[in-house]
């Protein structure tokens, strides 16, 4: 069995979810790698390190450079036949085109994977993540979305073997008018080892501000509840949860967080998380290993000055 | 199914409900703008209709029918039927072979202080770099 694995890159780099995505499924079979883009030599560089990668596939075309489906789908169609599973990460690009790609190959698509038990047996979250489903697939080829951060990432020490695509001009219907890049140097949060969350409680996109200097101290990524973002204290794409990003950092510090279901549901993947409070009786609280029960305008500086003390500082 | 009925139908445009696909839009001439969430932040993409777009809770406040066009719709005559009358196979292709809770967390417990967070954070913190 082989699996074509589409590579998630951004900026002329691959994302971090890609060798995650990788790790998750070389227990499958052979992996080749599918690169669409423009300019991607230093993507493909990066990729052919990965161990477990035979071949890497390159196709280049301006039309790549959205990562639309309707420009991507076409390509990845026409190599399916050669596959056994066709699988990309469940972010933005893969939940984008995994529908597509499924109604043109009439098979039902398995999204949002967090176990991989055989070739057809996959766990995915339901519900919010409050249940987890075991799925079997007997499909005569499986089309799969996987939540990166449900896996380690792959090592370096591959040395795959890079193919040229030959591509047809990408023409798509659908065009990008324009894109807006919110700007952070923070760690990337689907991927980031630790990541700081604020709530609502912050008050003010100044008072998030603080949560900002927290989470720089600690070289951490910044989330945000959907209230907060809702509110204006932070950007859309820092929204942490159901509807926005699924998180699974070793140490998630949620700062005036309560800890609505919705915000839960992306935090559950986290391997240890410490609430600062001031209520104890907050869901979040309740949930954490570690809780401080303190007003966040208070603790924060002060704990920002102990980390200090300890050798701690951005 | 959607994409037989669409056919008989000819819809200008269809809306569904993706909760992970934010999206506002704006129908302009006869083309849509639509701008929408990505990893990275924002993107606004334009295309002619007829158009499939999913639409995020946060798109709009949702407008309550009033009782008398709820009472009017009730009227109206609903054209059901089987779905093998279209040739297609509804008959699922992913089976469901048990449904968990998630594994259950570790009960927690409570700092008393600032510096007792910060002596935790700090263990934390070195455990993670170490990786």
């Amino acid at each position: 069995m082989t699996v074509l694995v589409l590579a998630d890159h951004d900026l002329g780099t691959l994302s971090p979810a890609t060798a995650r995505v990788v790790a998750a499924v070389s227990s499958l079979g052979d992996v080749d790698l599918l690169v669409l883009g423009e300019g991607v030599d230093q993507i493909v560089a990066e990729a052919a390190r990965l161990s477990g990668v035979a071949r890497i596939l390159v196709g280049q075309d301006q039309g790549f450079v959205t990562q639309s489906a309707e420009a991507l789908v076409p390509v990845i169609a026409r190599l399916a036949s050669d596959y056994s599973h066709i699988v990309a990460s469940a972010g933005a690009v893969g939940r984008d085109l995994a529908p597509r790609l499924a109604a043109k190959l009439d098979i039902q698509p398995i999204t949002d994977i967090i176990a991989i038990h055989g070739p057809g047996r996959f766990d995915r979250p339901i519900y919010a993540g409050n249940a987890i489903q075991t799925v079997a697939s007997a499909q005569p080829r499986q089309i799969l979305t996987i939540r990166a951060s449900a896996f380690s990432p792959m090592g370096d020490g591959g040395n795959a073997m890079i193919m040229p695509l030959p591509t047809d001009p990408v023409r798509t219907v659908a065009k990008m008018i324009a894109a807006h890049r919110t700007q952070a140097d923070t760690p990337d949060l689907a991927t980031a080892r630790i990541v700081v969350g604020g709530g609502v409680s912050v008050g003010s996109a100044e008072g998030f501000k603080l949560v900002e200097q927290f989470a720089a101290v600690i070289g951490a990524g910044v989330g945000a509840t959907r209230a907060a973002v809702d509110a204006g204290y932070a950007p859309n794409d820092w929204q942490v949860g159901q509807t926005g990003k699924i998180i699974a950092p070793d140490l998630y510090i949620a700062v005036g967080i309560s800890g609505a279901l919705q915000h839960l549901a992306g935090i559950q993947g986290a391997k240890k998380i410490i609430a600062i409070n001031s209520d104890p009786e907050a869901p979040l609280v309740k949930l954490a290993d570690i809780v401080l029960i303190a007003d966040l305008f208070e603790a924060i500086p002060s704990l920002i000055e102990e980390l200090a003390q300890r050798g701690i500082k951005p | 199914m959607i994409a037989i009925t669409s056919d008989k139908c000819s819809p200008v445009y269809s809306i569904g409900r993706r909760q992970r696909s934010p999206l506002n839009s704006a129908l302009r001439m006869a083309r849509l703008s639509v701008s929408r969430e990505v990893d990275f932040g924002r993107v606004t993409i334009a295309m002619p209709l007829p158009a499939v777009v999913t639409a995020d809770l946060r798109l709009n406040t949702p407008r309550n029918a009033a009782l008398p066009m709820v009472m009017k719709a009730r009227q109206k005559k609903l054209d059901v039927r089987r779905a093998d009358e279209f040739g297609v196979d509804l008959s699922p292709r992913v089976t469901i072979e048990k449904t968990t809770p998630p594994p259950a967390r570790a009960t927690g417990r409570t700092v008393d202080n600032v510096g007792a967070l910060a002596d935790e954070i700090a263990a934390l913190h070195s455990g993670t770099e170490a990786h």
